[in-house]
Parts: structure tokens; sequence; C-alpha cells
């Protein structure tokens, strides 16, 4: 007979060489990657001491091809379980590198989708941080069914916990997938990548010789393909820059963002907005530098920076509420919505919607992006997706015209009658069914036409209509004449204005019709 | 590092180049101005390093994704 003690004893011991990893030689190459372990990163990630381990018993599956002989394989590769981040509570797994490259196996798999489903059940994010050379192939069949076990995890979890990847080394084959259905996917610069298929299997199979960060790079994820929301230096920032993302979601899609309270006067008059925005509409402005001033502390925490650049999505605190943030920039594409911008904004404004995030929508938008190429890439579809966030969305929602709100592109940066609760114009705002030009070249092609046969100069006279037209029509007081702003604001109360209508949309009640899920164009 | 392609995000006419062959350049430092929408946009490099190649001039008229410059990063 074993007592207890010794029992105890014995699979304290084991515990302990689990946690080595993958040993000394592997942790030390882990090193020289420039990437930290597992666990050092679920140190790094946790407040101090709160991280607690499950399954880190779990034994791989593998039986053949030399798996049979390996006697273990620690924790299978992946580290699970839970622990507080700035005191509230978080899931997470990490993949063990150090461990036969991190492969998902099929305990591998078990252990992550159990973690996704224990945070949806219990009501708390779950972070995922991935480091694996792929699937296991030597466990098959087992390996397959737990990819598929975890998307379908992930897919009931979306809009119920918010679910954040972490890419800190390779991910590749159907493992991207799992990034790809969580909600925010941020990567480490130079360290990892991401593919459905590798640098080796793409020359074979397609003939394109290409390395593994020009194929799927943190920089090509988020510059090309859109499928990265932020790029960080390296580990640490990237553990960071989670802990921050999550201090503004609440822990699940049953409550409230927590409020942070702030130094920052709600009643803080913004004196530098008022000449910031040019009055001429042909000159551009940093709409980022608007955000800052508007929001608390000037922090403004964004994502997808380097991608669809026309549309600057991100979230900051307003009155110490977390805030969604839909701006367009007008220094890139004018700020007009092309099909990257449309599915950036759409899958931001549908995330905050899911977490009770109101939105605060900046318009300076010349429209959706016109042309042979942009109808080709299918504007009218993707466009679309902006008209619907918007609709569907149920958490207030509260529209500033900063200058430019030119047809489809008003409406699609969610104008009243997409459900806004309040819409403000400032003194620059032009909306206008059309752009102005376009609409004069109309309404007055016979007065030109007239003018050219009498001798006259077409530009004068062009220059004249334009100014009538603009003085009945595109001037804030014709729009707010007519109802569909609530009011026009001195740029300097743009912040206190925003709080006031926050806090007055607090307890706001939308209910939809019944339905399983609406059908939102992809 | 690596030679990386600064492009152009639309068709427009090019303002000003502020680069030339050889210039060391930030991570979104302004690198020229080109014209479209009715609009004067600044072109930001997205990489640090060091301009290897200028392939536009002012008053071309640009197309989508078309090369501005080619820049070595560090």
């Amino acid at each position: 007979m074993v007592d207890s003690r010794e029992k105890l004893q014995q699979i304290e011991t084991l515990r302990a060489e689990i946690k080595q990893g993958g040993g000394e030689k592997a942790i030390a190459r882990q090193h020289q990657r420039g990437k930290l372990t597992a666990r050092e990163r679920i140190d790094r990630f946790f407040d101090p001491g709160t991280f607690v381990e499950l399954d880190v018993f779990a034994k791989h599956m593998g039986r053949d091809y030399g798996l049979d002989k390996v006697d273990r394989v620690p924790a299978d590769g992946v580290v699970t379980g839970y622990g507080k981040v700035a005191g509230r509570t978080v899931f997470c797994y990490s993949e063990d590198f150090t461990v036969i490259a991190g492969t998902f196996g099929e305990m591998h798999g078990r252990k992550i989708a159990k973690t996704v489903e224990l945070a949806m059940k219990h009501g708390v994010p779950v972070v995922g941080i991935n480091d694996s050379g792929g699937a296991r192939v030597t466990e098959e069949m087992g390996a397959l069914s737990q990819y598929g076990q975890l998307f379908f995890r992930h897919v009931r979890a979306s809009g119920v916990v918010p679910q954040v990847a972490l890419i800190m080394g390779p991910v590749a084959g159907g493992q991207a997938y799992s990034p790809a259905l969580m909600d925010f996917i941020f990567m480490v610069d130079k360290s990892s990548h991401m593919f459905i298929a590798g640098p080796p299997l793409v020359e074979a199979i397609v003939h394109e010789k290409v390395d593994e960060q020009h194929l799927g790079g943190a920089r090509v994820h988020a510059t090309i393909s859109g499928v990265s929301d932020l790029t960080a230096k390296d580990d640490d920032d990237v553990l960071d820059r989670t802990r921050t993302l999550l201090s503004f979601l609440p822990a699940n899609n049953s409550e409230e963002p927590p409020v942070v309270p702030t130094e920052d006067s709600s009643d803080r008059s913004l004196d530098e907005l008022l000449d910031l925005i040019p009055a001429d509409s042909n000159q551009t402005y940093s709409m980022r530098k608007v955000i800052k001033l508007m929001v608390d502390d000037g922090n403004f925490f964004e994502v997808k920076k380097d991608f669809g650049q026309n549309l600057i999505v991100g979230l900051a605190r307003m009155g110490g509420r977390t805030v969604g943030i839909v701006a367009n920039n007008p220094q890139f594409m004018a700020g007009s919505l092309d099909v990257k911008a449309s599915g950036k904004g759409c899958r931001f404004i549908r995330f905050c919607d899911a977490f009770n995030i109101p939105l605060v929508n900046l318009q300076d938008v010349p429209g959706f992006l016109i042309g042979t190429k942009s109808e080709r890439d299918g504007i009218i579809r993707h466009g679309s997706k902006m008209l619907y966030a918007y609709a569907e969305a149920t958490v207030p929602k509260i529209t500033v015209v900063v200058r430019k709100a030119y047809a489809g592109g008003y409406l699609a940066m969610c104008s009243k009658d997409l459900g806004a609760d309040f819409v403000f114009e400032l003194p620059t705002g032009e909306i206008c069914l059309m752009g102005p030009s376009g609409a004069v070249n109309i309404l007055f092609r016979k007065d030109f036409a007239k003018a050219i046969e009498e001798g006259r100069d077409p530009a004068v006279v062009r220059a004249e209509k334009h100014q009538e037209f603009m003085d009945k029509y595109v001037n804030p007081l014709y729009s707010a004449g007519l109802q569909h702003v609530d009011d026009i604001i001195d740029p300097r109360d743009l912040r206190k204005r925003l709080i006031s209508s926050l806090e007055l949309c607090r307890n706001k009640y939308d209910p939809v019709p019944p339905k399983k899920h609406g059908n939102m164009p992809v | 590092m690596g030679k990386e392609s600064v492009l152009l995000p639309m068709v427009g006419k090019i303002v000003s180049v502020d680069v030339a062959t050889g210039d060391v350049v930030e991570e979104d430092q302004q690198i020229g101005t080109f014209e479209s929408m009715k609009m004067e946009m600044p072109v930001f490099s997205p990489y640090a390093g060091t301009v290897v190649e200028v392939t536009v001039s002012k008053g071309d008229v640009a197309e989508a994704d078309q090369v501005f410059c080619v820049v070595e990063t560090d």
C-alpha cells in the first residue's frame, strides 16, 4: 500500500515535471526565436499568482509512427485554465511550442475546446495564445474532429463572451480558422505567421515561391488581408495590449462594460477643434486628432489601423464609459467607403452591439467609392453591410456630421433614418443627396449651355450656381430645419454634448421582432 | 530585412513626391501627396527604412495599387 502522502508526492513530482514543458533545450530555442514560453506568457498575462491550471495531466493519444514511444507529451502541448486580469476572471489557453512544436492532437484540441466552453458557460472572456506547428498528423481523425469541436464552440460563444486570439508563433492549416472565428486577432511582428497552407505546400501545389512572412506574416494580415486587428512589437507588447482591450469590455453579453472613473472633465472644451477642421472641404485633417481630443484622457484603442484605412474604428471611454468609435478618415481615399472599409466597419459595429458598447459615429464621407473597380469588387454587396450593421444595432448610436455627409455615405454612417438616437452637426457639416458638384451639373446644365451660347464664362456661372445650391441645401441650417439633425453644435462642446447624450441613452430600449437571425449580406 | 513597396490606395494625380532615393524614412512618415476625389491626400510610408527607388513623379496619373516607392526595411 502506498500511503496518501507518498501518492501526493508522486503526483506533485509529475506535475512539476510537466510544467518544465519541452525541457531546457527546447525552451532555449524558443527564447532564441524571441518568444516567451507558453507558461511565461501566462505568468505575464495574468495578475500574479491568480492562474489556475486545468487538465495538466492530459495524455496524448498518438499510438503510431513513434508517438507510442514518446513516454509523455507534457500537458499535450497546451496550457489551459483561468486567472484574473485586473481583478476580472478570464479563461486562457496557451499552446506550448516547446512540446512537439505545439502540435494540435486530440487531447490538445479537447483541452482548448473545453476552455472555450467553460468561458461561455461561466460568462467570462477567453484569450487563445496560438503557437503551433499545425495538426499532429499521427492523430489523424482525432485532431481533425477536435478542430471541428473547437470551431463549433467558437461560433456558439460568439456574441456571448469576448474571444481574443493572439498569434505568437506559427498557426498553420485548418487551425487558422479558430482565431478567424473569434472577435479579435492580435499578431506579433516578425515572430508570427498564419496561413491555411505553408510555403512548401504552396510551392508544390500552385507553383508559387514565397516565404512565411510574405505569405501570412503580421504585416500582410494587418495591411492586405485584414485578418489581423493589431500588430504588436513583441510578446510582452501583445499581452499588455490584450489586457488593455479587455479593460474596455464586459465579461459577457448580459453585462455592461466596466466604468473607469476619470479626472478628465465631461465639460472639457475642445478649443483646438475649432481650427482643426478646414472650412474648405478639399483640405484634409487628422480625424484621429479629433477622436483623441474628444475621448477621456486622449486614450483611443484603435484596431485594424492599417487595413481599410479610410475608416477608423476603435474603443475609447467618454465620461468613464466604453464607446465604440467609427469615423471616416478624410486623409485616405477622401474618407469614401470601399469594400474593405465597409467590412471592417460592419464587423466592429456588430461586435459593439453584441457587447452593449454604445456607438459614436463621426462622418466626413464623400459617399461609397465609385468606379469600375469598386463595382466589380462588389461595393453594392459589401457596402450594404454598413447599412445592415447600423440598422441592426440596438445599442445607443450617436452620430456627428463633422463635414461631408454625401449620398449613401450619410446613411451608411448612421443617419437618423438608420436608427441614430441623436445626430449632431458641426457648422462645417455638408449633408447632401449627392456630391454638390454633381448635383449642380445636373440641375443647372441648361444654364451652363445658355451661358456658352451667350458667350459668358461657364465657370463663373457654375461658381454662382454652386454657391446658390450650397446656401439653399447644403448647410446645417437646412438639415436641422428638417429635423434630420437634432442640433448644430459648437465644436468646442462636442465632448460635453456626446457624454450628455450617451448618459441619456443608457437605458435605451429598442425591441426587435422575434427571429432566428437576419440574413446579412456577406 | 527586405524590399517593400509603398502602394497608392486609389487612382489619382501625384501632387508632390517628398522623398528621393537614399532617403531614410520612418514608419507613418508623409512621403508625398496625391489628389483624388477633389481632395489632396497625404501618402504615408507604412515602413521604416531607406528609399531605394521612387517610381512616380509629380504630375503622374497613378492607378490604384500602383507603386509609389520601394523601401528597404531596417
